[in-house]
């Protein structure tokens, strides 16, 4: 009786597995493969783009998996679609970026997807690499706007750069109250580079004048710069920088700083505060940013007393003391102009503390909790400034030791700030006069030195400029000056 | 004829008396295995005859009158009297009075043979309570009291953690200890009593026990009782014990391995030349090679245990003393605790009505604190000295001729361990007088009046030095603490014992009791003391202008009104109920008072007709029991609201004033806790295997929880909370206790297993939808959420590691998007548990759990002829560990040292490893800074907690006088797979403000003092 029970549990326990079992087996609908129906049999793409890849996938005994492969691409994504209820169709939308140091032309990726009864379908799409999805690119232009001095011969240089990271097509140049007309075919680096520099006279009166320039490359993708040309007597130009470089190419190749903004003080006059690091530094003055061209203030050969504006005959004024802060002030109608220099002690910035000293009071009850003071380069929270070095020789001027990488087209956020343990703001900071072209820090922060006595800054501008060429740059603060420049290493 | 008459009449007394007067002669044996016994008094009652048994248990008594009763005492034993007969050689065997006192267990206010007991109430007495050579008794309790978790921290007179089964609130699982019916404050750490001097520790575990303790009862009240004098010859007993501990070394990097780790953290970030440039210290050419550990911890710490004891008295006059001493030096060169403690305790019976006693126990504690330093001496930079170079010493301090860490922040262990500067005092007293009066036979007044007073003074100094910008003190600073506790207890019981017509068996008891919890306390401090010279560490020294002085008075105080009555009937079926009426300062006017009732049913099974014919089982009793209990575990005014002080800073200039410090509750009333047990004491063959099972639940009501006030009535954020009731929590679980004690021969075993387990589920948080805490970096480790069990690590699941780029690739969305960008190969897969594309705090689960499933204490005890051995495991399984120190000693975070395989074990290639992440400086995919299943290990462990082997020496050399010798190890070896120091600290983690344990916050490793390694020698000397 008792081997009877037994042998009676062990068939129903037989049975109860046996069903368990059939409940993983899967009956057949119509027994077929699953099909998939390409949105495009190739795609065409570039190293380091993302792309899509679109397909329906059907089938009536319902989808297990979607499978997409190549090797190249390091791409290996198995979709699962057995995780909620089954699914028969199955819309694939598919992004996917390739690296930016994929080398070839073509790569074959392998769509295959099972069905619940384990049958595969593969179909292949063909990537290709000959995409072109960008632009040209201005990596020197001319400034909106160009004042050009009414003289006897008027000049103008008609400088530009223009690249494409593909092929260029042609390049139009117009200024059409001048009938100047220029399209050009011809490009350098293998079609996608085009140095532009053509010297024209302009009429000696008083006139404005449209410059366009479009760049289109051989997708059809275009890039146009307009500049408004302005032919006047001296104008109390608003703006004002300090060059301090050689070339155009140093004029242009920063991502901000260079050349340096200057004050202006009063109408047609100017203060320039540098900080000259080595004796020889050369130094002229320009109202525009991008060229010695148009006008260029420098000193007079002929009168050394007096700056010119010719940028044909301006010689640089050259700051012999090294270590030491030069006070430049000129005035643009008279062309007098006045040196002087004063110590980096003399030298006052708002920073509140030294820097690197525990002296930072955490809780600003009079130093209960101190912590270590300094400041930096901040695109996120207090917490994750990254240090400044402090120059061993002035104290005012701070830099990253780390370079910062940087593409082309970047665009970065960031403020000069105090670290801070708990994420404290606005306790030693630096905000900018226009975040798209950052040109002044002001100080923002609330605590400052009682020597300095600038007001804040009231704009809360980060710095958000953008990176026009790729490349390792430097970021170099000046607290006393309130200048920072961002230049290739 | 009358000279016949005269000579009868003088010489029958003489006949007679020499009839009456004989010489009884015999031996004297244990029960428990026939061995002689020696030092026996025997003694013709009612005179002054008698004698005491020699070496071979024989005694030989003259003079003893035919019809008198002779009297066999002995410490230890069963006095035993026996009425002299016709038979001259009476041999006598004593039973071993500890079987008696088994029988008898002490309840709240009264005591109960344990055969009458309707509770869940266990008990640990006798060798137990003497085996482990600790500064803290309740470490005797590991293991052998089923379903109390104690979880030991190792440092000198550290508090172990006590959960009587699992946890209702979260307001601390501290149980109440009532000692000698006095009951402690909360919060008490009773290292202060000397084990030796404690006769038996008695755990309520259930509400229908603990019930009669009505408002601190609800995490278990441990009853503790000390040794008591008893009639008989004076017995004396000195033990001694010297040990050592030892903490096991963690394998860490040395300099060539540290400097490896840290370069390849910005070699495998591309930042090459950074590795060089921060690796570089300027003006050092070459490096050291410093074992930090060697050179801050010691090998061995050393702890000593002296104790000398005797009880003695007579019918009238009873006593009892001990003068103990014990010290545990830390494993660095600073820190210990010290401990001399005095117990006198007597009674006296005036007459059969009136007795009285007093209890007087002073002591005095010492301590140097101990600097957990264990964590900064794994992180510190092997590749510093110890010491600047010599010729950069300063002469005047040399706190500042310790070097600066070259490549990380850690402050240098050594210098922090010499500038260790905090040391405490305390002087305590316990003194309990009572008086019992017995007007008639079973009515037992008795009025007890204890006062526990200590004083503590703390007193610190921290020194001024410089190492450098980050690693200094400006100005050195002096402080002081003054403490007094003083406590008194007024308890008043009337108690009615009788039994009508045989089989009516009754108890009542009704009590009033008061209570009053003082401390009185001030705290001042002052920097710029003009030197660290030893002569002008005190606050008078200071000339600074940081100063602070406060001080207050804080009382909580209790009226209560209990009863209980005991009833059973033929001591087969048994009937328990207890009510107490608490009165507590700590609760608004309109609900100071409540009540907690408790009833509990026993039915002796084997006491029925029906089992008396059966020899398998010897005792059978089912129990079933429900109480209600509080927990008065809040801040003595959290129903009123407080103003605090508070700074306010204009214009930079700060201004000493007042802000609103709390917000009171006007309707603030008990947490209360509902109990449920049902159990059953089974006994086997002849007693030889006893089981003990229970199931219980435990749930809380009106849960005290601070509550955020809502921002519209202007409360500032951190003090708006408000204490109220709307919280509950549940704890259920089940214990079984196996017992087996037998003799073989001369070999005798005894061998006991304790198995439990308990869930402990948040029911209630009121409007708190969770709780989260245990910090780490911008998240939290440990949600506790209504419906979950309490103390869970919540995080997300690491799915091993990246092993390259196409991996990374295929982690995305089903339409591509990647899960992780900022992701290399070797650095953690995170799940997209939801499977939604998106790696975010929806993806986060329960990864692991810091409570147990399963606790076990195995506990055995051999004994063969003058050998003997005693052995007791204790384990948890099912539990986890949350190591949060892993991820810096694998990874190098900040630059800290790591461990000695760290290089090898991170992934460095693809194949490499699936568990450990590569080295990175950057960590941008935040492999160590995300809470996950990578941190969590297996908790479990099964520990060796004493392995101790005596020897007695044999009677013949040592005639009066019992030696016993004995080597013990505690921590001996631990079975686990836990990767940290030690898992047991490691389950505890963190403590609250005021020095409790957090349980909501339980399973976190940062490091903390582990247990050690002891091993000891001890003597036993009983004359």
């Amino acid at each position: 009786m008792k081997t009877t029970k037994c042998f009676s549990l062990l068939l129903i326990l037989l049975y109860l597995l046996s069903g368990c079992s059939d409940d993983d087996d899967y009956s057949d609908v119509d027994g077929l493969p699953p099909t998939i129906s390409l949105a495009s049999s190739t795609i065409q793409t570039e190293p380091g783009r993302e792309f899509l890849i679109e397909a329906k996938i059907e089938d009536k005994d319902g989808l297990r998996s979607i499978n997409l492969k190549n090797a190249a691409f390091q791409l290996d994504k198995t979709i699962d679609l057995t995780l909620d209820s089954i699914v028969y169709s199955f819309d694939l939308s598919y992004k996917f970026k390739t690296a930016k140091t994929l080398e070839g032309d073509n790569f074959p990726l392998e769509i295959t997807t099972t069905d619940l009864g384990g049958r595969t379908t593969t179909e292949t799409i063909t990537v290709t690499m000959d995409g072109d999805f960008t632009s040209p690119v201005f990596t020197l232009a001319p400034d909106n706007d160009i004042t050009v001095l009414l003289k006897s011969e008027t000049r103008l240089n008609i400088k530009f750069t223009v690249e494409d990271d593909k092929a260029l097509s042609i390049v139009y140049i117009n200024i059409p109250e001048l009938d100047y007309s220029q399209e050009v075919t011809t490009f350098t680096n293998s079609g996608k580079a085009l140095v532009y520099d053509d010297p024209l006279t302009l009429p000696s009166k008083l006139a404005t004048y449209n410059l366009e320039i479009r760049a289109v490359d051989k997708a059809g993708h275009e890039t146009v710069k307009n500049s408004i040309i302005t032919v006047s007597e001296m104008p109390d130009f608003p703006k004002m920088y300090l060059a301090d470089v050689a070339t155009v190419e140093e004029l242009n190749s920063d991502v901000f700083g260079v050349p340096m903004r200057i004050e202006r003080t009063a109408a047609y006059e100017y203060k320039a505060n540098y900080y000259n690091e080595k004796a020889g530094t050369e130094i002229f003055f320009l109202p525009q940013k991008s060229d010695f061209t148009p006008i260029c203030f420098g000193l007079d050969p002929v009168d050394n007393t007096k700056l010119t504006d010719d940028p044909s005959i301006a010689q640089p004024i050259v700051l012999t003391q090294a270590n030491v802060y030069y006070e430049i002030t000129f005035n643009v109608q008279t062309a007098a102009y006045n040196i002087k220099t004063y110590s980096i002690a003399d030298a006052i910035d708002p920073v509140p503390h030294k820097f690197g000293s525990v002296s930072l009071d955490t809780w600003g009850d009079g130093g209960s909790w101190l912590q270590e003071f300094y400041f930096g380069y901040m695109t996120s929270s207090p917490k994750e400034v990254v240090k400044f070095k402090q120059d061993a020789t002035n104290p005012h001027l701070y830099s990253l030791s780390a370079p910062l990488a940087l593409e082309a087209g970047e665009k970065m956020n960031f403020i000069i700030h105090n670290w801070h343990s708990d994420g404290w703001w606005n306790y030693c900071t630096w905000r900018v006069d226009d975040s798209d072209e950052p040109e002044t820090f002001g100080y923002y922060g609330n605590f400052k030195n009682p020597l300095w006595t600038k007001p804040n800054t009231t704009l809360d501008n980060w710095a958000k400029p953008t990176v026009k060429q790729t490349g390792s740059y430097k970021l170099y603060f000046d607290a006393h000056l309130g200048r920072g420049k961002l230049v290739r290493e | 004829m009358r000279k016949y008459l005269i000579f009868l009449l003088l010489i029958i007394p003489v006949f007679l008396a020499a009839q009456n007067k004989v010489t009884i002669t015999g031996k004297v044996s244990e029960a428990n295995g026939n061995e002689p016994l020696t030092g026996v008094t025997i003694i013709e009652k009612g005179g002054t005859n008698g004698t005491i048994s020699d070496i071979d248990g024989n005694y030989t008594l003259s003079n003893v009158t035919v019809g008198s009763t002779l009297s066999f005492s002995m410490i230890g034993f069963t006095t035993k009297e026996i009425k002299v007969g016709a038979n001259t050689v009476i041999n006598v065997l004593l039973e071993d009075d500890s079987k008696m006192l088994e029988d008898v267990v002490v309840i709240g206010y009264g005591v109960v043979k344990k055969s009458d007991l309707t509770s869940s109430i266990t008990t640990v007495k006798g060798d137990d309570l003497k085996s482990i050579t600790s500064g803290n008794a309740l470490y005797s309790m590991q293991g052998k009291a089923n379903g109390v978790q104690v979880t030991g921290s190792g440092g000198p007179g550290d508090n172990p953690r006590i959960i009587i089964r699992g946890v209702t609130t979260i307001n601390g699982s501290d149980p109440l200890y009532v000692v000698d019916g006095v009951p402690m404050s909360s919060g008490t750490n009773i290292n202060f009593l000397n084990q030796n001097d404690i006769e038996s520790m008695e755990v309520l575990k259930d509400a229908s026990a603990s019930a009669i303790y009505g408002t601190r009862a609800s995490n278990g009240v441990i009853l503790i009782t000390t040794k008591k004098g008893s009639k008989g010859k004076t017995q004396f007993q000195f033990n001694a014990s010297l040990g050592v501990q030892t903490i096991s070394k963690p394998n860490m990097a040395n300099a060539a391995t540290y400097e490896k780790v840290f370069k390849q953290r910005y070699i495998n970030d591309g930042n090459e030349q950074q590795a060089l440039d921060n690796w570089a210290v300027e003006g050092v050419s070459s490096f050291s090679d410093t074992d930090w550990w060697d050179q801050t911890i010691n090998k061995a710490a050393y702890t000593q245990s002296y104790n000398l004891g005797f009880q003695g008295g007579s019918d009238k006059f009873t006593f009892s003393g001990s003068i103990g001493y014990y010290r545990q030096n830390s494993q660095f060169d600073v820190g210990y605790w010290e401990r001399i403690t005095g117990r006198f305790n007597t009674e006296y019976k005036f007459n059969d009505i009136v007795k009285a006693g007093i209890d007087f126990a002073p002591r005095y504690e010492n301590w140097d604190d101990t600097p957990n330093l264990f964590g900064a001496v794994m992180k510190m930079d092997p590749s510093t000295p110890v010491y600047r170079a010599q010729e950069d010493w300063s002469v005047s301090n040399p706190y500042n001729n310790y070097q600066r860490s070259y490549h990380n922040q850690e402050w240098n262990p050594m210098g922090s361990v010499a500038r260790q500067n905090k040391h405490s005092d305390e002087y305590g007293m316990i003194m309990n007088p009572f008086v019992n009066i017995e007007p008639i036979k079973g009515l037992i007044f008795r009025t007890q009046f204890g006062v526990n007073a200590r004083f503590r003074m703390t007193d610190e100094f921290t020194p001024e030095f410089y190492i450098d910008n980050l690693e200094k003190n400006e100005s050195a600073k002096a402080k002081r603490n003054s403490d007094h506790w003083v406590d008194w207890n007024w308890a008043n019981t009337l108690n009615y014992t009788r039994t009508f017509n045989e089989k009516h068996n009754l108890n009542v008891m009704a009590g009033f009791t008061m209570e009053q919890f003082a401390k009185y306390w001030l705290e001042g401090s002052r920097d710029g003391v003009p030197s660290n010279l030893k002569d002008l560490q005190y606050v008078s020294a200071a000339t600074g202008e940081q100063m602070v002085i406060k001080g207050t008075n804080e009382y909580d105080s209790y009226v209560s009104y209990l009863g209980r009555v005991m009833y059973n009937y033929d001591n087969r079926y048994y009937v328990t109920a207890s009510i107490r009426s608490d009165g507590s300062s700590k609760f608004p006017a309109a609900n100071r008072y409540a009540t907690f009732p408790s009833a509990s049913l026993a039915w002796r099974v084997s006491e029925e007709a029906f089992m008396k014919e059966q020899d398998i089982v010897s005792n059978l009793k089912i129990r079933a029991g429900w109480g209600r209990v509080g927990n008065a575990q809040i801040s003595r005014s959290a129903y009123l609201n407080l103003i605090s002080a508070a700074d306010y800073v204009y214009n930079g200039d700060r201004y000493i004033g007042t802000a609103i410090g709390q917000i009171g509750n006007n309707n603030l009333k008990w947490e209360i806790v509902e109990d449920l047990n049902l159990g059953v004491d089974v006994s086997f063959l002849d007693n030889r295997l006893d089981v003990t099972a229970d199931i219980y639940r435990k749930k809380s009501n009106d849960m005290l929880i601070q509550k955020e006030n809502l921002m519209i009535l202007g409360y500032p954020m951190w003090n708006g909370q408000l204490w109220t009731n709307i919280g509950s929590m549940e704890a259920k679980g089940w214990e079984v206790s196996l017992n087996w004690r037998d003799k073989v021969r001369d070999f005798k075993y005894e061998v006991g297993l304790n198995l439990s387990s308990v869930k402990n589920v948040a029911k209630n948080f009121g409007t708190t939808s969770e709780i989260l805490t245990g910090g780490f970096f911008n998240d939290y480790i440990i949600k506790n959420v209504p419906g979950g069990e309490i103390s869970r690590f919540y995080g997300y699941i690491a799915d091993g590691i990246f092993q390259n780029q196409t991996e990374i690739n295929s982690h995305t969305s089903n339409n591509g998007d990647i899960l992780q960008p900022n992701a290399q190969p070797g650095d953690i897969r995170f799940k997209d548990l939801n499977n939604d594309g998106v790696i975010d705090a929806n993806d986060k689960t329960y990864i692991g759990n810091a409570f147990p499933d399963l606790m076990v204490g195995l506990n055995l005890r051999f004994g063969y002829k003058n050998f003997d051995l005693v052995s007791n495991f204790y384990g948890t399984f099912g539990n986890d560990i949350y190591n949060s120190a892993k991820g810096g000693l694998y990874a190098g975070t900040d630059g800290q040292n790591v461990f000695a395989d760290a290089y090898d074990k991170a992934w460095h290639g693809e194949g490499t490893s699936n568990y450990y992440p590569r080295l990175s400086y950057a960590d941008a995919n935040l492999n160590y800074r995300t809470v996950s299943s990578f941190f969590v290990e297996d908790g479990s462990y099964f520990r060796c907690k004493l392995l101790q082997i005596g020897y007695t020496l044999p009677k013949k050399f040592t005639k009066d006088v019992d030696i016993r010798l004995s080597a013990s190890a505690q921590n001996l070896f631990t079975i686990t797979s836990y990767s940290g120091m030690d898992p047991e600290r490691a389950s505890i983690s963190a403590t609250k403000d005021d020095g409790t344990y957090n349980v909501l916050e339980s399973g976190i490793d940062n490091i903390a003092y582990p247990n050690p390694r002891t091993f000891l020698f001890g003597i036993n000397i009983n004359f």
